[in-house]
C-alpha cells in the first residue's frame, strides 16, 4: 500500500508539473494551423481588467490555447468520443466512409433572418430588372452535403430541413431563373461531389452546377470532355476537420478541369484584380502549402475583385457579376472564359453600394451564387437592396 | 475560480501545494487564508470585502457570545446570537433574494419597484451557513470560541469547499484549524479523490450536461426525449455536485484536513426519505440540525411534524435560489417527504427494493426538471412533453440522442451505482477484501494517471464547461 501511495503523490505532483512547466516553457504559438484559428496571446494585464474580470477570462483561454501539446490533447479526446461511439464531435457529424458534416440544426436557423434573407435577394432583382433582362438575373444555391449525402451521415443525425428552405426560397423567386441543382447533385451522389473534410463542394459537384447553370441562363457550356482534370493536391484537410480534429482523418484531393494541356497555368490566360489594384489569380497554388488549401480558388476571402481577358470574344462584350459565398470559389474557372469581365462580390467583407457598382461596370448578367446554410444566416445579404 | 480550470489546475494549485509544504507549521493557515482569498477574489474581485466582513462580524460574535456565557449572562448571549443569525441572514437576504422580493412585490401589488440587478456573490450561501452554524454552536456550548482571528479566518474561507461546499461546520473541523498532520497517506488519498472528482465533472457531468442542453432548448420535443433529456440532467447534477464534493474533499486532504462526505449514491435510495440521506448531506445535515430539530422536529406530535417540513423543505428549496421553481422544487419534496411519514415509507419497506428504487429515482427525475427550469413556462412546456401532452411519443431525434450517448449513459449508470450493494458477501466483505488487496495497490496509480490525462484531454478539447451553482 505503501509505494502504491508514494506512486499516487508522485504521480500527481509530476503530472502537474510537467503540464505546467512544459507550457510555460513552450514558445507560444500565434496561429493553429490545425483548428484554423487564432490562439489566445498572453492577455494583458491592468487592474481595470482585473476588477472586471476581463483579464481572468483571457488567462484561463490562454492557458487552454497555449497548454503544452495542445493538439494531441484534442486528437486524444475525439479519439476517445469515437471510441464510445459518439457521432456529434466539436460541433460536426462524423458520418460513414469518412465523411464528415456540419452540424446545423433545426434550433440553429433563425426564421425571422431567413425571411429577410430572401426578400433582400428579390428586391435587389426587382429593382435591377429595370436595367437588366430578367431571365439573366440568376440565384444558385448549394445544398450542403448533409442533404446530397444523407445516407452517409450518422444514422438520424439531426439537420436543419434544407429541403424546405430552399423550395421556400425558389417560390420567391418568381419569374426570375432559380437554379435548383438539388437533383443533378443527387444523381452523382457516389461520385466525389462534396469533399469529405471540407464543407464546401469539390470541382466535380461545382461542375454540376455549372451545367444546369448554363442552361437555365441560356449560355453555352463547355463540355467535359474538352476539359482535363489535373490534381493539384491530395492532403487536403478541411474545415470540418479543423471541428473534429481526428488523427485517423482522410486526406481529401482537390483538383481543377482546365482545356487539355493546360493545367493550373489556365490561370495565367487571366488578369484578376482583387478590390483596387492587388494582383490576384484564378489558382492560387502557394495557398496549396498552406493548411486553408481551398484558399487555391482564387486565392480564398477577398471583398471584391474582377476577373478578365478570358473572353473570346463569343460573349459580345457580357459582364457577370456574382454575388457570393466561398463556394463560387471553385465554381467561376468554368465560366472565367465566358465572359469579358466577371466581377465578384462578398459581401461579408464588402461594404459599398451594389446597385452602384453595377451600372458603373456595365454589368450585363447577375448571378447570386451561396450554400444554402451561409445564405439564411447571412446578416449582410440587407445591404443588396441599398440604404 | 472554478477547480476545473487551467488558471486552477495548472498555477494556482501548484503554487499553493508548494508554498503550503515548504512553510512551517504557523504559517500554512496564513498560506491557506491568502490563498482563499485570492481563489475567491480571482471570480469576485469586490465581492470578497463581504466574505472578509462576515468573517470579523462572525468571530466577533463568537467572541462575545462566549464573554457573556462566561459571565453567565445568558440573555446577552442570545442577544449576540440573534444579531449575528440576523446579520448573515440579511447579507445572504440582500444579495441572494432582493430582487425576487422586488420582483414578487411589483407582480402583486404593480408597484414597479426598479431591481437592484445585484451580481449574486458566488459560494455566499455556503459560507454564510457555515458561519452560522459556528456562533449557534458556541452558543450552545458544543465547540469552543475561536479566539485566533487567523484560523478562523482560514476556515471560512477554505478555498476547497468556499464556492460549491460541502458546507463544512466549524465542529467537525475546530481541532484540525490549530493542529493538523499532512503525510503520505493523506496527500495521495486526498490527489486522488481529487482527480475521481475533476473526472466526474469533466468526463462524466459535462458529457452528458451537453445533452441536456441540447434537449432542453429543442424547438420540438417528444415524450421519449424530455424523458430522456432528464435522466441527462439527473446525471449531470449529480456527478457534478459529487465531482466538486470529491475535489474539496480531496483538496482539504492534501491540506490535512478530513470533511464529512456530502454524497452517498443517492440514486440508490429506496424512498425519498433515503434519497435525502445520500444526497448533499451536508446540506440536508445543517437544515435539520439548525432548523428542523430546533423547530421540534418529530417530538410535538404529527401536525407540527408537517408543519415543520413544510417549513424545513421550503427553506430548503428557497436556498438553491431566488425563484419560484426551487421553492416548488422544496416542496415537493416537502410533500413526498411528509406522504412518506405518514404511510408511504412503511408501505415502501413491505416492498421489494427494487420497487423503492424505481419510485426514488422515477420521483427524483421529475423533481430535477422543476429544479433545471427556472421558466416556469419552459417547465409546464417540459412536464407535459414528459407524460405525453400534446407531443408525439418518439421520433428520430431521440434515436439519434440515445445512440450518440449509449455508452456514456451506460457508464454513468455503472458509476452510479453502489456496488458494495451487489456484491455478495459469503465470508467477510469482498468489496472491502479487494479494497485492501494488492491488486488495488498497482491499479490505483494506473487509474490516476489515465483519469488525470483523459480529463485534461477533455478540458482542453471540449469547450462545454459550466458552472451549475451561480444560484445557489
Amino acid at each position: 500500500m505503501k509505494k502504491s501511495r508514494i506512486a499516487i503523490m508522485l504521480l500527481f505532483a509530476a503530472f502537474l508539473a510537467a503540464i505546467s512547466g512544459g507550457s510555460l516553457v513552450q514558445k507560444d504559438r500565434e496561429f493553429s494551423p490545425n483548428e484554423n484559428r487564432y490562439l489566445e496571446g498572453v492577455p494583458k494585464f491592468s487592474w481595470e481588467r482585473v476588477m472586471s474580470g476581463e483579464f481572468q477570462e483571457k488567462l484561463e483561454k490562454y492557458l487552454r490555447d497555449q497548454i503544452l501539446g495542445r493538439d494531441a490533447w484534442i486528437t486524444a479526446k475525439t479519439a476517445v468520443q469515437k471510441t464510445m461511439g459518439k457521432t456529434d464531435i466539436g460541433g460536426a457529424y462524423v458520418g460513414k466512409d469518412g465523411y464528415d458534416f456540419e452540424k446545423i440544426t433545426p434550433e440553429d436557423v433563425d426564421e425571422e433572418q431567413v425571411k429577410r434573407n430572401i426578400v433582400a435577394v428579390h428586391d435587389f432583382f426587382e429593382e435591377t430588372s429595370a436595367v437588366i433582362a430578367p431571365e439573366r438575373l440568376s440565384f444558385l444555391l448549394v445544398p450542403t452535403s448533409g442533404l446530397i449525402l444523407e445516407e452517409k451521415l450518422p444514422k438520424n443525425a439531426r439537420l436543419f430541413d434544407q429541403n424546405a428552405y430552399i423550395d421556400e426560397v425558389q417560390a420567391a423567386m418568381g419569374d426570375y431563373s432559380f437554379v435548383d441543382v438539388r437533383k443533378e447533385l443527387a444523381a452523382a451522389k457516389d461520385e466525389y461531389i462534396y469533399y469529405r473534410t471540407d464543407h464546401h463542394w469539390t470541382t466535380d459537384g461545382a461542375y454540376i452546377a455549372y451545367e444546369k447553370w448554363c442552361k437555365s441562363v441560356g449560355i453555352s457550356c463547355v463540355g467535359q470532355t474538352d476539359l482535363e482534370k489535373t490534381t493539384v493536391t491530395e492532403e487536403f484537410r478541411g474545415t470540418l476537420y479543423s471541428k473534429i480534429l481526428d488523427a485517423d482523418s482522410a486526406y481529401d484531393s482537390i483538383w481543377i478541369w482546365t482545356p487539355a494541356g493546360l493545367g493550373a497555368a489556365y490561370s495565367d490566360r487571366f488578369t484578376v484584380t482583387v478590390g483596387k489594384d492587388k494582383q490576384g489569380q484564378l489558382f492560387d497554388e502557394s495557398k496549396l502549402g498552406e493548411k486553408d488549401k481551398y484558399a487555391f480558388f482564387l486565392g480564398g476571402n477577398y471583398s471584391q475583385l474582377v476577373i478578365s481577358g478570358g473572353d473570346s470574344g463569343e460573349s459580345g462584350g457580357r459582364r457577370l457579376l456574382v454575388v457570393k459565398d466561398s463556394f463560387a470559389n471553385s465554381f467561376i474557372p468554368f465560366v472565367a472564359g465566358q465572359f469579358e469581365e466577371i466581377h465578384m462580390i462578398d459581401l461579408r467583407y464588402y461594404k459599398g453600394d451594389v446597385r452602384e457598382y453595377l451600372s458603373e461596370s456595365g454589368i450585363t448578367d447577375v448571378l447570386v451564387l451561396y450554400n444554402i446554410s451561409n445564405f439564411i444566416s447571412d446578416q449582410n445579404l440587407y445591404r443588396l437592396a441599398g440604404d | 475560480m472554478v477547480f476545473s480550470s487551467f488558471v486552477f489546475l495548472l498555477v494556482f494549485l501548484p503554487l499553493v501545494l508548494i508554498l503550503y509544504y515548504i512553510s512551517p507549521g504557523r504559517v500554512r493557515n496564513l498560506v491557506l487564508l491568502v490563498s482563499s482569498l485570492v481563489f475567491y477574489a480571482w471570480g469576485e474581485p469586490v465581492y470578497v470585502l463581504i466574505m472578509l466582513f462576515s468573517t470579523v462580524f462572525d468571530y466577533t460574535n463568537g467572541r462575545l457570545i462566549e464573554y457573556f456565557k462566561k459571565r453567565g449572562s445568558l440573555r446577552k448571549a442570545k442577544a449576540a446570537l440573534v444579531i449575528d443569525v440576523c446579520g448573515n441572514l440579511a447579507i445572504l437576504g440582500f444579495f441572494k433574494y432582493a430582487d425576487f422580493i422586488i420582483g414578487n412585490v411589483n407582480t402583486v401589488t404593480g408597484a414597479g419597484i426598479s431591481l437592484l440587478h445585484l451580481a449574486l456573490p458566488i459560494g455566499i450561501s455556503f459560507y454564510t451557513f457555515q458561519t452560522m452554524s459556528y456562533t449557534i454552536d458556541v452558543y450552545r456550548g458544543q465547540v469552543e470560541a475561536q479566539h485566533n482571528l487567523l484560523d478562523f479566518a482560514t476556515y471560512v474561507t477554505l478555498f476547497p469547499q468556499l464556492i460549491a461546499g460541502p458546507i463544512v461546520q466549524y465542529k467537525t473541523v475546530a481541532d484540525e484549524l490549530h493542529r493538523r498532520r499532512t503525510g503520505l497517506v493523506d496527500f495521495s488519498e486526498g490527489a486522488f479523490r481529487f482527480t475521481v472528482g475533476l473526472a466526474k465533472k469533466v468526463l462524466l457531468a459535462n458529457q452528458i450536461g451537453s445533452l441536456w442542453d441540447t434537449v432542453s432548448g429543442l424547438h420540438e420535443l417528444t415524450a421519449a426525449t424530455a424523458w430522456l433529456g432528464a435522466v441527462a440532467y439527473s446525471f449531470q447534477i449529480y456527478f457534478d455536485f459529487s465531482g466538486y464534493s470529491d475535489m474539496a474533499i480531496g483538496l482539504g486532504r492534501m491540506f490535512g484536513f478530513h470533511f464529512l462526505e456530502n454524497f452517498n449514491f443517492p440514486y440508490m435510495a429506496k424512498s425519498i426519505t433515503e434519497f435525502w440521506r445520500r444526497w448533499h448531506i451536508s446540506l440536508s445535515s445543517w437544515f435539520r440540525e439548525y432548523v428542523y430539530i430546533p423547530l421540534g422536529g418529530n417530538r410535538k406530535g404529527m401536525p407540527r411534524q408537517i408543519f415543520n417540513l413544510t417549513v424545513v423543505w421550503f427553506l430548503t428549496g428557497l436556498w438553491h435560489g431566488a425563484n419560484w421553481n426551487f421553492v416548488l422544487w422544496g416542496m415537493y419534496y416537502g410533500a413526498l417527504l411528509i406522504l412518506e411519514k405518514l404511510f408511504l415509507l412503511k408501505l415502501l419497506q413491505k416492498l421489494p427494493a427494487c420497487i423503492g428504487r424505481v419510485y426514488s429515482v422515477f420521483l427524483v427525475v421529475i423533481g430535477w426538471v422543476i429544479f433545471a427550469q427556472t421558466d416556469m413556462g419552459e417547465l409546464a412546456r417540459y412536464l407535459k412533453a414528459m407524460f405525453g401532452i400534446g407531443v408525439a411519443g418518439v421520433n428520430a431525434d431521440f434515436f439519434y440522442f440515445l445512440s450518440n450517448n449509449a455508452v456514456l449513459l451506460a457508464v454513468l449508470v455503472v458509476c452510479a451505482i453502489d456496488h458494495r450493494e451487489w456484491v455478495k458477501q459469503p465470508a467477510g466483505n469482498i468489496y472491502e477484501a479487494v479494497q485492501e488487496s494488492k491488486w488495488l495497490a498497482y491499479v490505483k496509480p494506473v487509474l490516476l494517471l489515465a483519469l488525470l490525462f483523459v480529463s485534461t484531454a477533455f478540458l482542453v478539447g471540449d469547450s462545454y464547461n459550466p458552472f451549475l451553482y451561480f444560484r445557489f
